[in-house]
């Protein structure tokens, strides 16, 4: 219902039918603007279709243009195109499932240009202090969903929503493309973000967004701040500055005294438990670690244990056992023949932030000989292996990092039942027997 | 004859073997020796061995074949094709299959004839019979005796005669035509004398059988008659000859040794007498309901009074109990009661509710019963009969009672006895108002909880608790064949019940409180399908959790008391010490993830969780199991008590959060508390929507409680620990809250109770402290060849692991033993190959040298002759 009029570019001339081009032209103008209008604020189908009718303009313009466009030029028409997204990365909406649509005209490539050349600009544009939570919202999505096409021998890219130029150009160059993602990207993280939106940003950053990075190593500073701040964030950034570490030589100092700063007792009763352990163990993998390090990590570890649950007890023992595999020199945490006697103070400072000062390696490991006496009997047998010679091959993790108490609940129920034990003193009643811890603390009534 | 040929050939045979066994020389024998000689173990096969033949017979086999195909490797073979007729392309295919068939029939006809001895007939014969029909056996003893006897032999005349010298001394026989006989002629004559002698040999035998049997027969009929005579003659005598120290002996032989007593009563057979006991209580029951007592039912049966007499003054009586038979509300009524019915069911509104109840379910249900009653109901009928019978024959005799009786009874009497029956009239109704108030004695198992709540609702405790005892009484598993299953499903209800009796308002505690006994005698019953149901519960419940969980991200629902008093059921009815058990471990999780992952934001959620705790407590204070969750939600609470810095953000651990609205949540707001009293905490209070209920739970006092509750857990915990290692570390985040806590303003068992705790975790730091040492691995022991004493042993080893383990294992071995079997194989083919090769070049060789040898001799020779004729040409 929305056709474009076929407009013809060029002079026009000053007869009725002119005049009538003129009238097309001025309604062809307000359909958009109104369409643009529409694309905010609107029951949701309302905002797909007019987001869908204001492509196939763009399309269909494209293909025949307003204007005459001199040779070599590119007949995208970016005056069309700049109000969609400037719709999209809207203050007062959120937009992510009108975004989500969006995406499928983000796999042409000239479209994707535009909109990054745009949002860009609007992104530059905003005044840095007060930024509504909407468009940071919106413009995370925008940017979480720029597919950009993996590289590939061709460098010119081919996939366009409207003619393909006929001479290399900026818009079919990748590197073109990644130059002003990373523009982009960049801009964006110096924005202000709130605490949920950086984690979100966090998340993704190291599988959609580093490998278009035309060099990843300028996300360091960002990265760097982050793992500063502390917390969850903190954790979750670890995963990208791993990558700038190991595959972009990164120089990072204090690398492990910070991560050894983040054990804390939430560790064990935050969502990203399985990733922060899968890390910390990919880490600590090496065996050229100073064995004060380990030592430190593993005692410290198992002090936090004394708090954990027993679904992270079954992780961390294994972990722990694990890292003394690795590094022989910390078996002394284990067997120690060259104790004082009288010894009444774990060595071990819990609050010094340094691996190094701790006296880790002057301690041993009385948590897990404590958790031996663990009500489950998973986390006991497992600590209860320390007390042999811990066998060589190590325990693969990968298949614990997911265990809940959830999961070991319905374990322990799908077990056959073969004999049930009961209990042989009839009691008396709920608060009155022997051995009750009730009857001085509750009352039936 | 060929028999004993055949035996003599195979013995010889197996003879020679063994004496060529016998023979082997020694040197040549392989001998592994056994290092141990274990009873029992069978001897190896392989504990001899004779290496020199075996690898002769080895290189014996390969040179047939692998040297075979080693010597035809460069050979290419022509296939030569001698079916007839198949090159001949002349030939039609008919043609060519009757020549092949011509050639295949002589063939066969010229083979199969060769050593045929009889051409008459095809089927074989044995003394003119047969086979096939001897073939059925009918006597075979005889034919095989005869065997034996005359072993088919030829007499020693014809021996004589005819063979080994025989020839000599022979007289030539002439025939009766004179000539003499030939050969052959003489041989079928002894033929057919042997077969002749053999006949009547058999006819002989025959008739003695016959006879034989004869004579048995006979001699039976004799014996018969001998035998009685015998008998009747000889124990006379023998009953004379008894004397005194017969006797004795007989009494002591009969004498009883062991006296039978009483049999002690089996279970079944005291549940049964208790079925029986309570049938007959319900018997009673039903007979005091319809208003009888029991002298005049005994009467009643035992009654049989002549037509005459009628002189006691009680002939009416029969009438006077006769009630209308009407019904009300189900209820059956009695003729006196019409009356008060109404007012009756007003007063006693409640118990004629659950008489409703009962006899409703007891029509409904049982059915037995309803015969029963139905059968009662019937002979009333009769009886009634009877008495109008009586009643007829009274009016005719006792003529001045008929007005009376049609008035009606209860007014015909007091001419009689006034007193004494208003006395019995007023017994009779009190029976039956208790009667009616009394439970039935026998209940149909309840299918579901609808149903167990619809027997149960309405009663009182004690009266729930006797038909929970009766169900359980009526249902004893050894009385009928599914009431176990009907006892399983009967726990299962009463644990839903006792559920819901924790979300009644106010919750019936008091009856839970009883009716953990009755679970727990359901729970010995059959402690499997108990526990299978207590941790069906525990799953839903936690499966509701989680549910909640989902929706509320991560956090989970506050248990209800329902919920707190299932989990403390569980410790009843099962050892939570146990290191595994498959309803406590399951529990002990849930418990966990309900103090892990319920928000505390109010008093209720405060003392939820110390339930919660205590209940940990009592699930590990046998076994001393380390549960870091209560210390952490312990830690947690005492955080909540204590003065905060608002500047320093605490470290506390989930659920509890170290900032926000609720951290004060147990600071106490006004500072006069010191004299609060510290009691128990209520369970109806604290789950009470009521107002002042709610209103109590916010109080100070409430506050104070949970604090001394608090410090009362960690005093015990603290007990508990002391001897594990890190127990100085495990307390240390509650010994921090507690140097916080504001005692001053607490109550002063509160205040000392804290002093306590704080003493003993300092105690705590002063414990000594042992270093880790891995255990010393013990020497491997050198095998020892004692032998394995088994309790039970049944003929074979067993191997421990499953049985598919061991197939697995089994046939591991065979393949590793067949790998290596194959591998030994193709190294001897190779060697053996190789030795072939180096042969045949050793010998190529020769042949080389030897024809390089002929031709130097051949040229020197040549050399030699042309040299000579030069030397003699030079001469010349």
């Amino acid at each position: 219902m929305y056709m474009p009029a076929p407009v013809d570019p060029g002079n026009l001339p000053e007869d009725s039918e002119g005049k009538y081009k003129i009238w097309l032209r001025e309604r062809y103008t307000d359909t958009t603007t109104s369409l643009c209008q529409l694309l905010t604020d609107q029951p949701a189908n309302v905002q797909e279709l007019a987001l869908s009718t204001l492509m196939k303009f763009v399309k269909s313009e494209g293909e025949t243009p307003l204007k005459k466009i001199p040779e070599n030029h590119l007949c995208f028409p970016i005056n069309q195109f700049k109000p969609v997204i400037e719709g999209l990365l809207s203050c007062k909406h959120r937009l992510s499932s009108l975004i989500t649509r969006f995406q499928e005209f983000l796999e042409y490539d000239d479209v994707r240009y535009y909109t990054m050349k745009t949002a860009l600009r609007i992104v530059k544009e905003q005044p840095k202090k007060v930024l509504a939570d909407t468009f940071m919202h919106n413009c995370l999505t925008l940017l979480e969903h720029l597919s950009m096409p993996m590289p590939s021998g061709d460098d010119r890219l081919n996939h366009f929503l409207t003619a393909r130029p006929d001479q290399p150009h900026k818009i079919d160059n990748y590197n073109e493309h990644k130059k002003i993602f990373t523009t982009l990207w960049l801009e964006f993280l110096k924005l202000k973000m709130s605490a949920g939106l950086y984690k979100q940003v966090l998340l993704g950053l190291h599988e959609k967004v580093m490998p278009h990075f035309t060099s990843p190593l300028l996300l360091s500073d960002f990265l760097t701040e982050s793992y500063n701040i502390g917390g969850a964030i903190s954790l979750l950034s670890l995963n990208s500055l791993f990558i700038l570490v190991n595959k972009f030589n990164l120089n990072y100092p204090d690398f492990y005294k910070k991560l050894y700063i983040l054990l804390e007792p939430s560790i064990f009763h935050v969502k990203y438990q399985a990733r922060f352990l899968f890390l910390t163990d990919l880490f600590l993998t090496s065996t050229y670690l100073p064995g004060y390090l380990v030592a430190a990590f593993a005692k410290k570890f198992a002090r936090l244990a004394l708090t954990a649950p027993p679904s992270s007890l079954t992780i961390i023992i294994p972990f722990i056992c694990n890292l003394i595999r690795r590094h022989p020199n910390c078996k002394v945490l284990l067997h120690r023949i060259d104790m004082a006697e009288d010894l009444t103070e774990d060595p071990f400072d819990m609050d010094e932030c340094d691996p190094a000062k701790c006296n880790a390696l002057d301690s041993c490991l009385w948590e897990l000989q404590t958790l031996q006496h663990h009500y489950h009997h998973e986390v006991s047998t497992e600590a209860r292996k320390i007390q042999h010679k811990l066998l060589s091959m190590e325990t693969d993790l990968g298949p614990l990092l997911e265990t809940t108490t959830t999961t070991m609940f319905e374990k322990e129920v799908q077990k056959k039942m073969k004999h049930v034990a009961t209990t042989f003193h009839l009691p008396k009643g709920l608060f009155t027997n022997a051995e009750d811890q009730f009857s001085e603390l509750w009352c039936l009534e | 004859m060929v028999k004993t040929k055949k035996r003599g050939l195979s013995d010889k045979v197996a003879k020679a073997k063994s004496g060529q066994g016998g023979r082997t020389n020694p040197f040549e024998v392989k001998l592994n020796r056994q290092k141990h000689h274990v009873l029992g173990r069978k001897i190896s096969k392989h504990d001899k061995g004779k290496p020199g033949v075996s690898r002769s017979r080895a290189i014996n086999k390969r040179k047939e074949t692998l040297l075979v195909e080693y010597q035809k490797r460069g050979k290419t073979n022509k296939l030569i094709d001698r079916r007839i007729g198949e090159v001949n392309c002349d030939l039609s295919a008919e043609d060519k299959m009757l020549q092949r068939f011509t050639l295949e029939r002589k063939k066969h006809h010229e083979k199969s004839d060769l050593f045929k001895l009889n051409d008459d007939s095809d089927d074989l014969t044995h003394y003119g019979q047969s086979l096939s029909e001897i073939e059925k056996f009918d006597d075979p003893q005889e034919s095989c005796s005869e065997d034996e006897e005359t072993g088919g032999q030829i007499g020693a005349q014809l021996v004589g005669e005819e063979h080994f010298g025989g020839f000599l001394t022979r007289k030539a026989e002439v025939k009766t035509d004179g000539r003499v006989k030939s050969w052959k002629e003489r041989m079928e004559e002894i033929i057919a004398q042997s077969k002749k002698l053999k006949y009547e040999r058999q006819h002989e035998k025959e008739q003695t059988q016959e006879m034989t049997e004869k004579l048995d027969q006979e001699w039976k009929d004799v014996r018969l008659s001998m035998g009685i005579s015998k008998r009747t003659k000889d124990t006379p005598e023998e009953y004379k000859r008894a004397d005194d120290y017969d006797i004795a002996v007989r009494e002591l032989q009969f004498e009883i040794k062991a006296k039978a007593t009483d049999r002690l009563k089996t279970e079944e057979e005291i549940a049964k007498d208790e079925m029986e006991r309570l049938d007959k209580l319900e018997a009673d029951r039903l007979r005091r309901m319809r208003g009888v007592t029991e002298e005049e039912e005994d009467r009643k049966t035992s009654k049989h009074q002549s037509v005459e007499d009628l002189d006691d003054g009680f002939q009416l009586e029969g009438d006077t109990e006769r009630f209308h038979l009407s019904y009300k509300d189900g209820v059956m009524l009695s003729a006196d009661d019409d009356k008060e019915a109404e007012s009756e069911a007003e007063s006693s509104g409640e118990d004629d509710g659950d008489n409703d109840d009962e006899d409703d379910d007891d029509t409904d249900g049982d059915c037995d019963d309803a015969m029963e009653r139905t059968s009662d109901l019937e002979s009333e009928d009769e009886e009634e009969e009877e008495t109008k019978e009586e009643k007829k024959k009274t009016k005719k005799k006792v003529s001045f009672n008929t007005t009376v009786e049609e008035l009606g009874g209860e007014k015909a009497l007091p001419a009689m006895n006034p007193e004494q029956f208003k006395a019995m009239l007023l017994k009779k109704k009190v029976i039956m108002e208790e009667a009616r108030k009394e439970l039935p004695y026998t209940f149909k198992a309840p299918a579901s909880l609808g149903e167990l709540c619809a027997l149960l609702c309405g009663h009182s405790e004690t009266d729930q608790l006797t038909i929970i005892d009766r169900l359980r009484k009526c249902h004893h598993p050894s009385l009928a064949e599914g009431n176990k299953q009907k006892m399983e499903e009967l726990f299962d209800h009463l644990v839903h019940y006792y559920g819901m009796l924790g979300l009644q308002e106010p919750p019936a505690l008091r009856l839970m409180d009883r009716l953990v006994k009755p679970l727990y005698e359901l729970v010995q019953l059959s402690p499997l399908a108990a526990g299978q149901s207590m941790l069906g519960i525990i799953k839903s419940m936690q499966q509701e959790f989680n549910a909640y969980c989902e929706q509320h991200k991560g956090r989970g629902q506050t248990p209800t008391l329902d919920v707190l008093m299932t989990l403390k059921l569980v410790s009843l009815l099962f050892p939570t010490s146990d290191y595994k058990h498959p309803v406590v471990t399951p529990t002990l999780l849930f418990m966990s993830q309900l103090l892990t992952q319920c928000c505390v934001t109010s008093l209720l959620e405060v003392s939820t969780g110390l339930f919660v705790c205590t209940l940990f407590l009592e699930y590990v204070c046998l076994s001393k199991r380390f549960v870091p969750e209560v210390i952490n939600f312990l830690s947690g609470l005492l955080f909540l008590a204590s003065r905060k810095d608002p500047k320093k953000i605490e470290a506390v651990i989930a659920p509890f959060r170290p900032v926000g609205k609720t951290t004060d949540l147990l600071e106490l707001s006004g500072s006069n508390c010191r004299n609060v009293k510290v009691a128990p905490m209520k369970l109806s209070v604290i789950f009470s929507n009521k107002e002042d209920a709610v209103k109590c739970l916010q109080s100070d006092g409430m506050k104070v409680c949970c604090v001394w509750q608090s410090l009362k857990l960690v005093e015990r915990l603290s007990d508990l620990y002391v001897e594990l290692a890190a127990c100085a570390e495990m307390f240390a985040p509650i010994r921090h809250r507690c140097e916080c806590l504001p005692v001053d303003s607490y109550p002063d068992v509160v205040k000392k109770l804290h002093k306590h705790v704080l003493e003993r975790m300092e105690a705590m730091r002063q414990l000594p402290r042992r270093p880790l040492a891995v255990e010393k691995e013990r020497p491997q022991p050198l095998k020892m060849f004692e032998p394995e004493i088994l309790d039970s042993f049944d003929g074979k080893k067993t191997r421990g692991g499953t049985k598919e383990f061991n197939e697995k294992q089994r046939l591991i071995h065979k393949y590793k033993r067949e790998f290596k079997g194959a591998v030994r194989e193709i190294r001897k083919d190779n060697e053996f190959l190789a030795r072939e090769k180096i042969k045949e070049q050793i010998e190529r060789d020769e042949e080389r040298k030897r024809k390089v040898k002929r031709l130097y001799h051949l040229l020197s020779e040549q050399e030699g002759d042309y040299k000579a004729l030069k030397r003699t040409k030079s001469k010349m």
